[in-house]
């Protein structure tokens, strides 16, 4: 391995001492997905940061607006407010569902059972099939006379609300298909993350006479603490971005019932066409989750235990 | 979301072996991954640089198509241009529907639209005043062959902004009643005479016949969205603006009165099919191709959809009279000139062949829609596909049996239909009476009509 710089000279490589061969080979591996995310992403993410600045219709033409648009969404702007408001609602309800029945399935099918791998992929089975196929699947499951949700209900005696045309429940008509769709996702974290604690722990414990639950409340949960973090912040995170099903089921209705800001910006970008105001919003999305992010991690030092 | 591996495909066979030769299969999975990417970039830069000759013949025409059958429709008539004028191409760019305006701007935003360009009159008036399409009237005027008057008028009117005419109309649509014939029979009741509208007491009558809730069956279906109240706001003798365009009109009694109408079938006297789906734009006629139900708004591009789908007979009748009368809207679509096209003569020939009656009739013929010319009507009458009697369409759209008005819309349409959808159709859920909601909807539409008035006014 010593080095060849006087040697062959059939290619550029040669020329160079060892370690400029591999930063030189590292910058071509690396360059076609930086470039991708240059162009596909950071250029577009700064230029949505500075047109949130603009009034820019985007026909006719952008005007230099300051802080307009976000003087007109904090103060005259009801249906932000209310996307803010039902996006918070929305991940403050689906997010913890979503993570304990992701920890719950995930202890289930932690077991060295015969063919507990096939529930394995069936509960994973919902995160990997397209999010809108779900939801036109789902539209007819929650149609309120002969979906299969109501007729469930109506067997044990109860009568079904008009689910996705009902102000009430439309959201948690939502939220209940997000966390079916995506708990799959969680469980195989958890499931990874359970299998990494060390069974001496639980042997220990069983020793010292500790119960079941006692053994999950001071073993499993402390150690699963730094996958619970990654999966709540990554939930939160997804969560928040919510679209998919806003647009499909109720197209953010009835009224603003469902209406999410990754759908309000939507409206308002691509189907009023005022992309200035639409940055505005996405600008704040960004905002919001970054600040939530940080938050959590700021706090993580408090509860994950990492050995 | 979701770890995505990246596994270096390809690579795996000069690394799997032992060390020998080992050096020498990195440089050369170098050098080929460096021509491949060059080779890339190479293709890149030719797809990209196509389109929009200079030559006095090549064309670009975008247009929305929805299945490989309707684009067929409109490559035989670009092919027909190229056989009128051999010195002329037109090469066809089709996207959905719902793509092609998203699209349409993008390219309006880099200069970059085609040189034929299909437009909708609901959305006339906004691309007009962002530059999409160029007047016509300079080259009617000096082409005199052409005849605009077989364009029916509703259409004329719909393609123009004022009197500044933008696009030439391919077909045109007013608002018809659709019925079931079987359901009427089956309920003893007479169905709705095609050549005079029925009242509006005696529509409220069958509807409340056909109705039997046991059976899912209704008298009444209508897609819950605004545009479909407007025939019956305007047959009630209302509007949603005014002349001027300077203000909502929702709020006169006339208006409220005929929302009232609509909407209390919904929601009082239940003789209209309940609402399940806020999010599917086809789910007023799906259901009425479903068979459950009498009655049903829509425009004749339902005929072949309606017609494939339903397994009952069915008709058409001009939309019941109110206090004003029989009153419809009418809409289309047609194909402009771009602003920035670089051959507009060739455009305009080829313009006229793809808009004359010939044309029409090919695509009237093919059930693309009504034609828009009245040469061309008689390709669309076939007495052999339902519906019969369509020979109504045209009583309609020449006002000799009921009255059909263009559909205006103003240059912020886009974020009105937006705002009418969000706080408008929400009425015929019956949380939230007509009368609050319509003074929820009135000062945002005021709003908008003054950010209308405002563009029209720097346009001059």
């Amino acid at each position: 391995m010593a080095n060849t710089t006087r040697t062959r000279r059939s290619s550029i490589f040669q020329w160079r001492p060892k370690r400029d061969r591999e930063g030189l080979a590292a910058v071509f591996f690396l360059l076609p997905n930086l470039v991708g995310f240059l162009i596909f992403t950071a250029i577009p993410v700064g230029a949505a940061f500075l047109l949130a600045f603009y009034d820019y219709d985007l026909l006719l033409g952008a005007s230099f607006a300051g802080l307009e648009n976000f003087r007109e969404l904090f103060t005259t702007d009801k249906v932000f407010r209310e996307a803010f408001f039902n996006t918070v609602y929305f991940t403050a309800v689906s997010v913890p569902l979503s993570v304990v029945l992701g920890l719950v399935t995930a202890m289930l099918v932690n077991q060295a059972l015969r063919g507990v791998v096939i529930f394995r992929s069936i509960f994973l089975l919902p995160y990997v099939t397209v999010t809108v196929a779900l939801s036109l699947v789902w539209k007819w499951i929650y149609l309120p006379d002969i979906g299969l949700i109501n007729s469930a209900l109506g067997i044990i005696g109860i009568d079904g609300p008009a689910w996705l045309t009902s102000e009430r429940w439309a959201m948690p008509g939502l939220i209940i298909m997000t966390v079916w769709k995506s708990f799959g996702y969680n469980m195989v974290l958890f499931l990874a993350g359970l299998q990494n604690i060390p069974e001496h722990l639980y042997d220990a414990a069983k020793v010292d006479g500790a119960t079941g639950w006692r053994r999950f409340l001071h073993i499993t949960l402390p150690m699963l603490s730094p996958t619970t973090f990654f999966v709540v912040v990554i939930s939160i995170i997804s969560s928040f971005q919510v679209f998919d099903q806003a647009l499909i089921m109720t197209n953010g209705g009835p009224g603003t019932a469902t209406t999410t800001l990754v759908l309000y910006i939507y409206q308002v970008g691509f189907q009023s066409f005022k992309m200035g105001y639409a940055a505005a919003v996405a600008l704040v999305l960004f905002a919001a989750i970054f600040i939530f992010t940080v938050v959590q991690f700021m706090f993580q030092r408090r509860w994950v235990t990492y050995d | 979301m979701g770890g995505e591996q990246r596994v270096s495909v390809g690579a795996a066979r000069p690394f799997a072996g032992g060390l020998t030769g080992r050096a020498m299969d990195r440089r050369d999975f170098l050098r080929l991954g460096g021509l491949g990417l060059a080779g890339v970039g190479l293709l890149g830069a030719g797809a990209c640089g196509g389109g929009g000759g200079e030559a006095s013949g090549d064309l670009r025409w975008s247009m929305w198509s929805a299945s490989p059958e309707e684009t067929a429709v409109w490559q035989e008539l670009a092919k027909d241009v190229n056989e009128k004028h051999p010195d002329i191409t037109v090469k066809l760019e089709t996207v959905t529907f719902d793509d092609y305006w998203n699209k349409l701007s993008t390219q309006l935003a880099s200069e970059n639209e085609a040189d034929i360009v299909a437009m909708q009159s609901l959305r006339m008036p906004g691309f007009a005043a962002r530059g999409a399409l160029q007047p016509l009237q300079p080259f009617i005027d000096e082409d005199p062959a052409v005849n605009v008057d077989d364009f029916f008028e509703p259409i004329r009117q719909g393609l123009s902004v004022g009197e500044e005419i933008y696009a030439f109309g391919y077909d045109i649509g007013p608002i018809l009643l659709y019925y079931n014939k079987n359901l009427f029979d089956k309920a003893g009741i007479p169905t709705p005479p095609p050549d005079e509208p029925i009242s509006w007491e005696e529509f409220r009558q069958n509807a409340t016949e056909l109705t039997n809730a046991g059976a899912r069956e209704y008298g009444y279906v209508m897609q819950p969205v605004f545009d479909f109240t407007v025939p019956w706001l305007w047959s009630g003798g209302g509007d949603y603006m005014n002349a001027a365009e300077t203000q909502c009109t929702l709020d006169t009694p006339e208006s409220i009165e005929a929302i009232e109408f609509v909407v209390s079938m919904f929601t009082k006297d239940k003789i209209a099919a309940p609402i399940t789906d806020l999010a599917n734009p086809n789910i007023g006629v799906e259901t009425f191709y479903s068979g459950k139900v009498g009655m049903h708004i829509d425009g004749p591009w339902q005929f072949i959809n309606i017609g494939e789908n339903s397994n009952f007979e069915w008709g058409i009748a001009p939309m019941p009279a109110g206090p004003a009368g029989s009153v419809t809207w009418a809409a289309g679509s047609g194909f402009g000139i771009s602003n920035t096209t670089g051959s507009p003569d060739a455009a305009w020939e080829a313009l006229k062949v793809i808009t004359s009656t010939e044309s029409l009739k090919k695509t009237a013929k093919a059930g693309r829609g009504y034609p828009a010319r009245k040469s061309a009507v008689p390709a669309f009458e076939d007495p052999d596909a339902p519906p019969p009697n369509d020979s109504i369409v045209q009583d309609i759209l020449t006002n000799k049996i009921a009255e059909a008005r263009s559909f205006k819309t103003t240059t912020t349409w886009q974020e009105t239909s937006v705002m009418l959808s969000r706080d408008f159709s929400p009425v015929f859920l019956g949380k939230q009476s007509v009368r609050d909601t319509i003074a929820n909807v009135k000062p945002q539409f005021d709003e908008l009509l003054q950010e209308h008035q405002e563009i029209l006014e720097k346009q001059s």
